[in-house]
């Protein structure tokens, strides 16, 4: 029933796993073709969209909790100030300092992805909370919505659309942070290990960029876009 | 005949960021009967809206004290002008918005909504969402939410304006048929001078900026009133020169 709503037609279906399979060939056939370990680009690609993944995670939820605590309030017109200074600051400046201390290890990637990944999703929640309409709020007060249920019927449908559009840029922002990252530090493995390893060869390196956005398109459109206009959707009066 | 609320002596002054000021309220002194049905008239930027979220605490005033007398703030509701439905829950979720405080099982919501549901004329859209319902049936649902959790006070900020003539007649009729039978207190806005004589025990005409009480005059007529007697035609020409904008 809810396959049959998704999905309008077998074409609709057919498409949609060529999304998924259509990177995975490109890859396997990139490697045959490059004389590359197919497994081993594979691995490359898993490692390093582990990293994002466990990246985004922690940056979504700090950046959830964050716009929802400093959204409003008397906190609002301290916090607001500080978190866009903090914001402007370049990330990638605060790269050696997280190598001074962690070395070039997996807590440096992962925790210099989240403070990259955390500000769309912060800022667009927070401008998503702030545009809610008046009376909804006032809604929520005259009927004593409290805690829980509060963040259940309230907090977390409002902050959906903005949490996604944040995702979105974030993560679009990550990848590119986490290639340039694994570059600058060296990490053995991953795909900026992949690149360093192939950038005397122009085409090698052109086709594999070109494998990549393709899988990047094939997240979009699969799990991004539909989450969007769904988000979107649940906020039309 | 008791008193539900008290107001007195309320003043109230916006003060924007930029240091401009609009006094929107000054002195208002009302007393609501308990089970009364009171209508506040005005212009626009009168201090309507200012006034009747103020009596139920969703704003504070700068001076004035507002009283519950026999009553509790915590049994009332609100209608709201753009009925404030929030558009990712369904009716019903919006519907049981109020019971969710109220420490009920599920079955005793369940079974709360779905009867308020049914005397609106809204079971079958118990699983639409608001954005799929039309500008009439939206405001039941806003009917419904409030009138779900047995309110002894029932505020109304212009409930109708935003429905067309016929919408707006049928569910004021409704409304009218619910007052009597469940004998809670109205407390409404509006800048309709007919709707305010075709509802009102009492209709209190508001000035504007500050929004002072300009005059409090009872509407003596048996309901259901007829809008084209001579005595409706007479208390529309009072009330319209009460008024001005
Ligand atoms: N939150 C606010 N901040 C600043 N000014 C406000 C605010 N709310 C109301 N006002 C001002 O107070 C005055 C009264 O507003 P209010 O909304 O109470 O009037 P109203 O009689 O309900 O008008 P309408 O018929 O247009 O709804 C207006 O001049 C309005 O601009
Ligand atoms: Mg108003």
């Amino acid at each position: 029933m809810r396959f049959a709503k998704t999905y309008k037609n077998k074409l609709h279906v057919g498409i949609t796993l060529l999304f998924v399979a259509l990177p995975f060939v490109f890859f396997l056939v990139f490697s045959t073709v490059a004389h590359l370990s197919f497994p081993e680009l594979l691995g490359d690609l898993v490692l390093s969209s582990a990293r994002l993944l466990l990246a985004y995670l922690l940056a979504a939820t700090i950046g959830w909790v964050c716009a929802v605590l400093f959204y409003r309030g008397p906190l609002a017109t301290v916090a607001l100030p500080i978190f866009d200074v903090l914001q402007s600051f370049p990330t990638f400046a605060a790269l050696p300092i997280a190598v001074l201390f962690w070395g070039p290890s997996e807590t440096t990637i992962i925790s210099f992805l989240v403070i990259t990944i955390i500000w769309p999703i912060f800022f667009s929640i927070v401008s998503n909370l702030t545009m809610m309409r008046k009376d909804w709020q006032e809604a929520i007060t005259i009927y004593h919505l409290r805690g829980w249920n509060y963040l259940q019927y309230y907090l977390i449908p409002a902050s959906r659309a903005g949490f996604v559009t944040g995702s979105i840029v974030g993560l679009g922002e990550g990848w590119e942070a986490l290639i340039a990252t694994e570059i600058i530090v060296s990490a053995p493995h991953g795909l900026g290990a992949f690149f360093t390893s192939v950038n005397t060869n122009t085409s090698v390196t052109t086709f594999g960029i070109l494998g990549f956005l393709l899988l990047i398109f094939s997240v979009n459109k699969l799990i991004w876009l539909p989450l969007l206009h769904w988000s979107h959707k649940h906020l039309e009066g | 005949m008791s008193t539900a609320i008290t107001v007195k002596n309320i003043s109230k002054t916006f003060r924007e960021d930029d240091g401009t000021t609009t006094a929107a309220l000054r002195n208002i002194s009302l007393s609501i009967k308990t089970g009364e049905f009171f209508v506040i008239l005005g212009p626009s930027g009168s201090g309507k809206s200012t006034l009747l979220r103020i009596m139920s605490e969703l704003e504070t005033s700068d001076k004035g004290s507002v009283t519950w007398n026999s009553v509790h703030p915590n049994g009332c509701a609100f209608v709201f002008q753009q009925f404030a439905l929030l558009p990712w829950l369904t009716v019903f979720e919006n519907v049981s918005l109020g019971l969710l405080s109220m420490s009920l099982s599920n079955a005793e919501i369940t079974k709360r909504v779905t009867n308020r549901l049914r005397l609106l004329g809204l079971q079958k859209f118990a699983k639409h969402y608001p954005r799929e319902l039309s500008g009439g049936m939206k405001q039941r649902v806003g009917f419904a939410r409030a009138l779900v959790i047995n309110p002894k006070v029932l505020f109304l900020d212009e409930p109708f304006s935003e429905l067309d003539t016929f919408t707006a007649e049928a569910l004021r009729k409704e409304l009218l048929e619910l007052w009597k039978k469940e004998k809670f207190t109205v407390i409404m806005v509006t800048h309709n001078v007919d709707e305010a004589i075709e509802l009102a025990d009492r209709v209190t005409v508001l000035t504007t900026r500050p929004g002072t009480v300009e005059a409090i005059l009872p509407i003596g007529l048996n309901r259901p009133r007829s809008m084209r007697s001579p005595e409706v035609f007479d208390l529309h020409d009072k009330i319209t020169n009460l008024v001005k904008p």
